[in-house]
């Protein structure tokens, strides 16, 4: 949470809607990386992206604690994306490259990082999207998935575990 | 202290509390075993965080929601229905109205006259066309500052967006040349293999 954001927030509930495209600023990178990260298409996750700060606004007055922004938000980006995949269960953003012989170099090795990535089940994926990209807490994971913090822990091995047996 | 297992991700990310942090810091520096799992760990958690961030493709701008006419009612899509039916309703009333007075001998009152009352016309006020021209023209100012403002405010957020989409524009070469070499790469690869 930056100090400003608590300011801001009071601002747009006082009537200063204007105020609420410098939430958007801050977040809209993040946002958009967590929830690429998620869906693997960058269209949807620029609709979803949209989405999750119509419904923040829309929402801002629920907001309880106010230092809690950011982990409020990534919560509506959760539930976001969530929404998404169970629209679209079954269908698969990408497909994993069969050969992964050899070391790969560094370009390849993004890609086969990124690929990799979108093969973890959603709740792995989410742990590891927010512990490594977002570096957000154990607490902080465990509020938006609504789990236990052990859960998120075991997530987050699991989700290593696999991503080692896919990169070999 | 014993194998570091399930606090080896809080030891990684240094969420342990203080005093077993120190502990733990301890243990890694006597047990290989536990150094190796986090040495394996960190390799994981780098070959992700090498990652680079993508850049949203458009730029998310809020623009607030206009409000709603508090008298919507005065809209023209009810006023014409209300106006069909309010003189269908006098249109009804009126014949019975004027049937029900017609009949009616007026009753023969007498009474004294009343006193004829004295109207006197107000004075004619001088119109101050000076204290008019005033107001319209401070209206009117404040009217242009008012479009003035928005203008501004346009145009530094079409400023804004343009510095964004050249920003974007510069990123999108970039990753177009990285993709270029990544390609090359890749074919080079696949030339020395066959």
């Amino acid at each position: 949470m930056k100090s400003d954001d608590r300011q801001v927030i009071e601002r747009v509930l006082k009537g200063d809607t204007d105020a609420f495209n410098i939430l958007i600023r801050e977040w809209e990178k993040p946002i958009f990386n967590f929830i690429l990260r998620m869906i693997g298409d960058r269209d949807e996750a620029m609709d979803l992206c949209q989405d999750c700060f119509m419904k923040a606004y829309r929402e801002l007055k629920s907001l309880k604690d106010r230092d809690r922004f950011s982990s409020w938000l990534y919560r509506i980006a959760h539930n976001t994306c969530l929404s998404k995949i169970r629209r679209d269960h079954g269908k698969t953003w990408l497909e994993l490259d069969p050969d992964r012989g050899s070391q790969p170099s560094s370009p390849e090795n993004r890609i086969a990082v990124e690929k990799a990535l979108q093969h973890l089940p959603d709740d792995q994926r989410e742990v590891v999207v927010l512990k490594v990209f977002h570096a957000l807490k154990f607490e902080e994971i465990a509020v938006i998935q609504n789990a236990p913090v052990s859960t998120v822990k075991s997530r987050l091995y699991m989700g290593f575990e696999k991503l080692r047996s896919i990169l070999g | 202290m014993a194998h570091l297992n399930d606090k080896l991700a809080d030891y990684f990310y240094e969420e342990l509390p203080a005093s077993e942090m120190v502990e733990a810091r301890r243990h890694v520096a006597e047990c290989g075993d536990c150094r190796a799992q986090i040495q394996l760990f960190g390799r994981t958690h780098l070959a992700l965080k090498r990652l680079p961030d993508a850049e949203p493709p458009c730029r998310v701008v809020f623009t607030a929601p206009e409000r709603r006419v508090r008298w919507a009612i005065l809209d023209w899509r009810f006023l014409a229905p209300m106006a069909a039916s309010l003189a269908a309703l006098i249109i009804a009333i009126m014949p019975a109205s004027t049937a029900a007075r017609a009949p009616v001998p007026a009753p023969v009152t007498i009474s004294a006259p009343a006193p004829v009352p004295v109207v006197t016309q107000p004075q004619a006020q001088p119109i101050d066309y000076d204290r008019i021209v005033q107001q319209v023209r401070q209206s009117d100012r404040a009217w242009f500052a008012d479009q003035m403002a928005k203008r501004d405010k346009e145009i530094r957020q079409l400023e804004g967006q343009l510095a964004y989409y050249e920003s974007y524009q510069r990123t999108m070469l970039k990753e177009t040349w990285q993709n270029a070499s990544t390609i090359q790469l890749l074919a080079q690869r696949t030339a020395s293999r066959n």
